[in-house]
């Protein structure tokens, strides 16, 4: 394990298996090293924000673990399946996992219902009744239930994102991935999104956040992360993370955005 | 609010400083010098053909017309009229442009996929086939495949005949491989997963196979020859590249290798003990299509009397189908339940046209057959009068168990046993080849240029949102990519139909009999050019409106709604 990792603050302890396990995760761009032996564990029902500054190699990171990039080196396992080159294990893991994106990729030729339902009826085979009954309590849920019958382009950005919400909530996964879910967003919208997601996190989901907003990884998190260069740096409960960060790479970051 | 200030007087009443009077007038004015321009020079036509005693006219097209035809229905003479001749031009301007249409789609869509391949030779040579040929104009392409590639095809008595005739071969080995191929896709799924034995084995079984097969290919007298001393060389060199590649080889080149070189060693033992089967079966093979300088003989198509009842059976299998595809949809829909709707629709049809053609065949042939023996009707078996050659078209038609007979071209020779052409082929003039494969080939290039950008217009994220939420590789082609990719294809892709279409006039240059041929050699004798044009104008555009209305309609269904 990499000497610059400084682990201290009590994370909270849960008595299952990790549900996300990596260890020694490499991989190179090109010529580019953007992770580094990236190891990590989080436990179901943990919510794991990572801050870090651009090109750190964060987003990267998460989209390794649903498999949108590969990994070189290290060994990635959710949810007890390895990630290899293997397509059923892919199709399988990436069936437990949800992911939010910061440009939405709401699919611009369906409508919000069909975008929710789409997954669930296609890759879990669902009824048409049970996925639609399941994508309008989401957009209940989400706060938008008026907006099934329209195409995408016809909402605002926060009700877009709030969409991607429901739509990867439909497939029911085990982990929630948000790759900064609020930087296309006007800031009027952000609240509606991030309110959306605490709601998710108080009800137990797993969840991996990329984000920039400070005040929900405080509020939420149960650990944050901070990556440099491809490197976690330190990581730590949000009280030891915003109050007591140890590596002076942290401190710069936070004297920074804070 | 202080008072809005007036304008300053002027003389110029104020109506006709309003701006929206002034744009009517100006669009008044336009129109009026338009209709006297062209009256103008209507006029001035009329009386310089009027003086040559040419008034422009439709009654000129009832008479004969006077000229052969090089691509022509049995039908046509030189006796018939102008506008039966037109019509002819105009059937063949048609079986080009709707064949060149489909085969260029199906051509630039490959193409346009190529161009986004990650395969650097295929990429490359795909980028220099779109480069190459829409940089070059269409006129010299039509003249190189018609003064170069079909002029260079061999006469006629030395038509090149494909399959040659003879008597083909296959090999057990074959059919043991196919067999091997299966067994590896279900019990080994080669290429799929990282276990390096795996990798091995696929590369072993590959290695053995295209071994054994150079082996009989080259070495055939060596079969089961132990005493060859090729073997020993072989063997040393196998054991020898085992050996280094097991001690000396790691990393990913590892397995791979060892499987190669065990394949190979593999193939030796089977191939130099003999334990490979050497039979096979043997087929009488006769030549379906011959290519010559006269162009391209195939077999021709010919529905019998018994096709009708055929035909039935195998509507009611396509509805059937239908029915089953849209009913297992709904199923499926309703709930969730997985059924191969494809497997059975394609049940259905299969099974009803083998077993409509099979029933259509139950009722026997006559065994005497009245037939015209030098102007007597006689009763004669049939197969003596087939033998004969004495049954005449309608007869061949009425006397056939098959619904469809697809006869073989029949080769025609002189006394000396010359070939000098084909009996009961479909013949496809040099004419029409070149012509058809310059405007497919030629705007094929700009379609896969269409295409590839409209795939490309397609954000990587709506690809990794599909994958996200676990949609397979082509569930996400199907569903998210081609829908949208389609909406940016379909408005340039018209163009390049319309283009296709009206390049067909080009048919001139190499002298095809399409619409616009004919109508330049009718213009020339009769002199009407004004009517002769406008037909030809009128022609074109009834085309190119039909396309468009299609492409139209088509292009509807792809579009996004936005607020």
């Amino acid at each position: 394990m990499s000497e610059s990792l400084v682990e201290q603050g009590a994370v909270t302890q849960m008595a299952d298996e990790p549900i996300i396990f990596c260890q020694n995760v490499n991989k190179w761009f090109g010529e580019f090293h953007v992770l580094r032996d990236v190891s990590l564990e989080v436990m179901p029902k943990e919510v794991v924000v990572i801050l870090g500054p651009s090109g750190s190699g964060k987003s990267t990171f998460i989209r390794c673990i649903n498999r949108l990039e590969e990994h070189q080196e290290g060994q990635i396992i959710v949810d007890g399946m390895e990630l290899t080159h293997d397509v059923r294990n892919i199709a399988a893991i990436r069936r437990e996992i949800g992911m939010v994106f910061q440009q939405f990729n709401l699919f611009p030729h369906k409508t919000v219902l069909e975008n929710i339902t789409l997954g669930p009826m296609k890759v879990r085979h669902w009824p048409r009744d049970r996925a639609e009954a399941k994508a309008q309590e989401l957009l209940n849920r989400v706060g938008i239930p008026e907006q099934a019958a329209k195409y995408p382009g016809q909402l605002s950005g926060g009700q877009q994102q709030r969409v991607a919400i429901a739509r990867a909530l439909a497939m029911e996964p085990k982990i929630m991935l948000f790759d900064e879910p609020t930087s296309a967003l006007d800031p009027e919208m952000i609240k509606e999104v991030l309110d959306v997601m605490k709601e998710l996190a108080r009800s137990g989901m797993t969840m991996l956040v990329v984000t920039h907003e400070m005040g929900f990884a405080r509020e939420v998190a149960d650990r944050v992360i901070f990556f440099d260069h491809g490197r976690i740096v330190e990581q730590g409960t949000p009280d030891y993370f915003f109050e007591e960060a140890q590596h002076e790479r942290t401190k710069l970051f936070l004297s920074q955005i804070l | 609010m202080s008072a809005i200030s007036q304008p300053s007087r002027s003389i110029i009443p104020a109506f006709l400083r309003d701006s929206r009077v002034l744009q009517v007038i100006g669009q008044i004015i336009f129109l009026i010098l338009l209709v006297l321009a062209l009256s103008q020079l209507v006029a001035g036509v009329n009386e310089q053909l009027q003086a040559k005693n040419l008034t422009p006219n439709f009654s000129f097209l009832n008479n004969p017309a006077g000229f052969d035809i090089g691509e022509k229905p049995d039908w046509y003479t030189r006796d018939n009229t102008y506008l039966e001749a037109f019509i002819v031009g105009v059937t063949n301007t048609l079986r080009v442009v709707s064949v060149g249409l489909v085969a260029t789609t199906l051509l630039g869509i490959l193409f346009g996929i190529f161009l986004l391949s990650n395969n650097w030779l295929l990429r490359t040579i795909s980028r220099a086939y779109v480069e190459i040929l829409r940089n070059t104009p269409l006129l010299v392409q039509l003249f190189a495949w018609y003064f170069i590639v079909m002029f260079s095809l061999p006469q006629i008595r030395d038509a090149i005949a494909f399959p040659q005739e003879g008597r083909a071969f296959i090999a057990v080995r074959l059919l043991l491989y196919v067999v091997v191929y299966f067994a590896m896709r279900r019990y080994v799924r080669p290429f799929s997963v990282d276990a390096p034995r795996r990798i091995a084995l696929t590369y072993g079984t590959i290695t053995t196979i295209v071994a054994a097969e150079l082996a009989f290919h080259f070495l055939p007298e060596s079969y089961g020859d132990l005493t060859n001393v090729s073997f020993l060389a072989y063997a040393a060199v196998s054991i020898v590249g085992f050996v280094v590649a097991w001690f000396y080889l790691h990393g990913n080149l590892r397995w791979p290798i060892l499987g190669v070189v065990g394949g190979q060693f593999l193939a030796g033992l089977l191939f130099y003990f003999g334990v490979l089967p050497n039979s096979g079966f043997r087929l009488d093979v006769y030549p379906a299509i011959y290519i010559s300088i006269r162009g391209f003989a195939f077999p021709e198509i010919l529905p019998t009397n018994r096709f009708v009842a055929w035909a039935v059976f195998v509507t009611v299998g396509l509805v059937l189908a239908g029915i089953m595809w849209g009913y297992f949809g709904r199923i499926t829909e309703t709930t969730g339940r997985v059924i191969p709707r494809g497997r059975y629709a394609l049940l259905a049809i299969i099974g009803f046209t083998v077993a409509g053609w099979l029933l259509v065949g139950i009722e026997p042939l006559p065994t005497q057959v009245p037939v015209d023996q030098d102007g007597t009707i006689v009763l004669m078996p049939l197969e003596e009068a087939r033998t004969q050659d004495l049954l005449s078209a309608e007869d061949v038609r009425l006397y056939s168990t098959q619904p469809i007979l697809l006869t073989l071209p029949q080769e025609r020779r002189n006394r000396g046993g010359v070939l000098t052409g084909f009996n009961n082929a479909t013949q496809i003039s040099p004419e029409y080849m070149a012509l058809l494969l310059g405007l497919v080939i030629y705007t094929s290039a700009f379609i896969a240029e269409i295409v590839r950008a409209g795939i490309q217009a397609v954000p990587r994220g709506q690809i990794e949102a599909a994958r996200s939420i676990g949609l397979s590789t082509a569930q996400t082609l199907n569903m998210i990519v081609l829908p949208q990719a389609l909406r940016v294809i379909i408005p340039p892709l018209t163009n390049q139909y319309l283009n296709l279409a009206k390049n067909s006039s080009l048919a001139l240059a190499i002298a095809f009999a399409d619409m616009f041929q004919i109508m330049t050699t009718t213009m020339n004798q009769s002199g009407q050019s004004v009517t002769g044009i406008t037909i030809i104008m009128i022609g074109y555009l009834t085309m190119s409106l039909v396309i468009s209305l299609v492409m139209n309609l088509v292009n509807s269904r792809f579009q996004l709604v936005t607020r």
